[in-house]
């Protein structure tokens, strides 16, 4: 087959595509942010020991767990404004939509962090007389955090990657200017190759970076 | 808020959605099959010490591993015909996208697998004149697989969610069938609302068994 | 009496270690060979080296006077006429103790399940694990679970048996009971060389004592001339402190 490639559709499109990554990175470090807050209030409640608190926080878990992000992206931007009366933007929508879902994750990954301390701790922490807060706050979290450090950095990337799903609501992100170029210039195999290797730089980079992070911590004792 | 549901437009149509949903476990069951299929070899050359066999596997792996599941969708489903001048039926092309994501991570859950099996079990079947398929097939595999189950069954979870996916290439599966619906009767949230609760029963026994098995291994280690 | 495995020049390195710096040695029929040495002196790799469990860097095996190749096909031929017996044991733990002796039978002999489970049984029972041979591994003591091993050896009918320090990591009330089965085997005439750090038991098991030091053949000779008499200054550090009422 002798395919005549051109890239050059994507050195001239240069700009968008840079323009539409750093949309990408900013919906991702946005709903990785708010995630990271959802999940611990989702995680506070469900390990609150009440039930009230717990089981709506096991609701929400389980649902955007088990449910693909694409159909929750789509209910809070074309469902949520008829309830609630007020159209969303296609950022503020796949915002929502992506907090939630990391937060649902985070939330378990806190808690799988959390769960994995040894009783032991506890009842030291018990034994010398702290509160459940105070336990929490000085005994138990920060020897959690560092097992929580690897999961929560492996749940990031997939933020990022399910960012792309925003494109199909017209968010202005990577994959969105490639379709936008791709029907003007009906180069898909350049245009897709191209933004297959810019998010794979992107990602990849990021994940060696974080494994010799995870090395340094290793090393420290964690 | 003076919302009114009306869920009449979607459970007169429901048939619609249920076609989709046949789409939707179709495509769940032949990707995850394949994937398996083409992760095992995968994750047998990610192993192996020579490079030849070593240096593709992980380059097929970190690319499928590192890029949005919807670009590599799009890829095949318009690059590829480009490339190869053969235009894919869409359920060929989403299955075969979703099948080699797949194939990736199941790659990865082998090669674990396959390496915490001791080495004293490689030898002893070496030791008895096993060649290396017989003794992958009656030793080291059987073992490895009670292991491996929990991430397979977390990798069909995510598989199961990324069929949705396909409803962008146009493959009539259930959200497919779903944004149809939307612009035919205008009823976003009541179609939207019955379609994630689709999702989450078709989707959830899976998740409840994934939670039994990692309580078993617990209990078993 | 004819030569059944031969090592010619046998070296191996790990890296930039030299393990093995050209072992020659005849194994012949009928034969019962302790291979002795200080631990890291090499003879557990010297040992693995004959059915090629580790690669040697260089030199040859020969099996009935036939080099050995390196293609799959040759090595499983050779396996199958040099059994071997295992430090760690290895039972397949997914199998119960008849499983683990007939699976090769099946699989790699091509044996009918019925003429494997025949042989088994013999095996199972001269190792006196017969009663047991339901059991799974994990059911079943550190000696039972080795005298499991050495039937499942044994049922492939190797002409050599490789013995790799069998009985170190028993406990030391079990280790009779494993002793007691490879006297019997030696009674029946089988070949056999054993890696030990049983000088006792090394003294009266062999017809041949080799004395390893430092990747090499120091001494060899019968029991009396290395184990009571040894020429070599290493060989005497070596026997040291080690109680002439034992043997």
């Amino acid at each position: 087959m002798a395919y005549q490639w051109d890239f050059s559709v994507v050195s001239r499109n240069w700009d968008a595509l840079l323009a539409g990554l750093g949309n990408t990175l900013l919906l991702s470090t946005a709903s990785i942010a708010t995630g990271a807050v959802v999940g611990m209030v989702l995680a506070g409640m469900r390990l609150s020991g009440r039930r009230l608190l717990a089981w709506p926080a096991v609701g929400v878990i389980e649902f955007f767990r088990n449910t693909p992000a694409l159909v929750q992206l789509f209910w809070i931007f074309y469902a949520l404004p008829v309830l609630i009366g007020v159209s969303l933007s296609s950022f503020v929508a796949a915002w929502i939509a992506f907090s939630i879902q990391s937060g649902a994750f985070f939330a378990e990954v806190y808690r799988g962090g959390i769960g994995s301390i040894e009783r032991g701790q506890w009842e030291a922490g018990r034994a010398v007389g702290m509160g459940r807060v105070t336990l929490m706050h000085r005994i138990i979290f920060p020897q959690a955090l560092r097992r929580m450090i690897p999961p929560m950095i492996e749940r990031s990337f997939e933020v990022v990657k399910t960012t792309a799903l925003a494109a199909t609501v017209a968010y202005a992100d990577l994959l969105y200017e490639a379709m936008s170029t791709i029907s003007k210039s009906y180069r898909p195999l350049e245009v897709y190759s191209a933004v297959a290797a810019i998010y794979f730089v992107v990602l990849f980079g990021a994940s060696l970076a974080a494994q010799s992070f995870e090395r340094v911590l290793k090393r420290r004792g964690a | 808020m003076s919302y009114t549901f009306d869920f009449s437009d979607v459970f007169s149509n429901i048939d619609l959605l249920l076609v989709g949903v046949r789409y939707t476990v179709l495509l769940w069951i032949v990707a995850f099959a394949f994937g398996m299929a083409v992760g095992l070899p995968l994750g047998l050359a990610r192993g192996s010490s020579r490079r030849l066999l070593h240096l593709p596997a992980t380059a097929y792996v970190e690319v499928f591993r590192n890029t949005p599941m919807l670009v590599q969708l799009l890829w095949f489903y318009y690059a590829f015909p480009t490339l190869t001048g053969w235009q894919v039926p869409t359920f060929v092309a989403a299955s075969a996208g979703l099948c080699l994501n797949t194939s990736a991570y199941c790659a990865e859950t082998f090669r674990a697998g396959l390496q915490a099996t001791g080495r004293g079990q490689y030898e002893a079947g070496r030791a008895l004149g096993m060649p290396e398929t017989t003794l992958l097939r009656r030793i080291i595999l059987p073992q490895a697989v009670s292991r491996m189950l929990p991430a397979f069954t977390n990798r069909a979870i995510e598989l199961g969610k990324m069929t949705a996916i396909a409803s962008v290439v146009t493959l009539p599966e259930l959200m497919y069938e779903a944004r149809i619906m939307t612009s035919n009767t205008y009823r976003p949230l009541e179609v939207f609302t019955v379609v994630a609760l689709i999702y989450f029963v078709t989707i959830y026994p899976v998740t409840l068994l994934s939670y039994w098995l990692e309580a078993r291994q617990r209990r078993s280690a | 009496m004819g030569v059944v495995v031969r090592a010619e020049k046998l070296h191996k390195t790990f890296g930039t270690l030299e393990v093995l710096k050209g072992v020659d040695l005849d194994v012949q029929e009928g034969e019962r060979i302790a291979i002795l040495g200080k631990s890291g002196s090499g003879k557990s790799t010297f040992l693995r080296c004959l059915n090629f469990m580790e690669m040697p860097s260089s030199g040859r095996v020969y099996f009935d006077g036939a080099p050995v190749g390196t293609s799959q096909a040759e090595l499983c031929r050779l396996r199958i006429n040099v059994g071997m017996v295992f430090q760690s044991l290895n039972l397949f733990p997914h199998m119960t103790a008849m499983g683990n002796v007939m699976e090769a039978l099946v699989s790699v002999k091509g044996m009918t399940k019925a003429q494997a489970r025949a042989i088994a049984s013999e095996q199972l029972g001269r190792v006196d694990m017969l009663s047991k041979s339901e059991s799974y591994p994990i059911n079943l003591s550190g000696g039972q679970q080795q005298r499991v091993a050495i039937a499942r050896a044994l049922a492939m009918e190797p002409r050599v048996l490789l013995l790799d320090e069998p009985t170190s990591s028993l406990d030391p009330e079990l280790v009779g009971e494993v002793l007691k089965v490879i006297n019997a085997l030696a009674a029946r005439k089988m070949t056999m060389v054993l890696v030990t750090h049983e000088l006792g038991f090394a003294y009266h098991f062999a017809s041949r004592v080799i004395f390893l030091h430092d990747g090499r053949i120091l001494e060899q000779g019968t029991p009396d001339q290395v184990l009571k008499n040894p020429a070599e200054k290493r060989t005497q550090e070596f026997l040291t402190g080690f109680n002439e009422f034992s043997f």
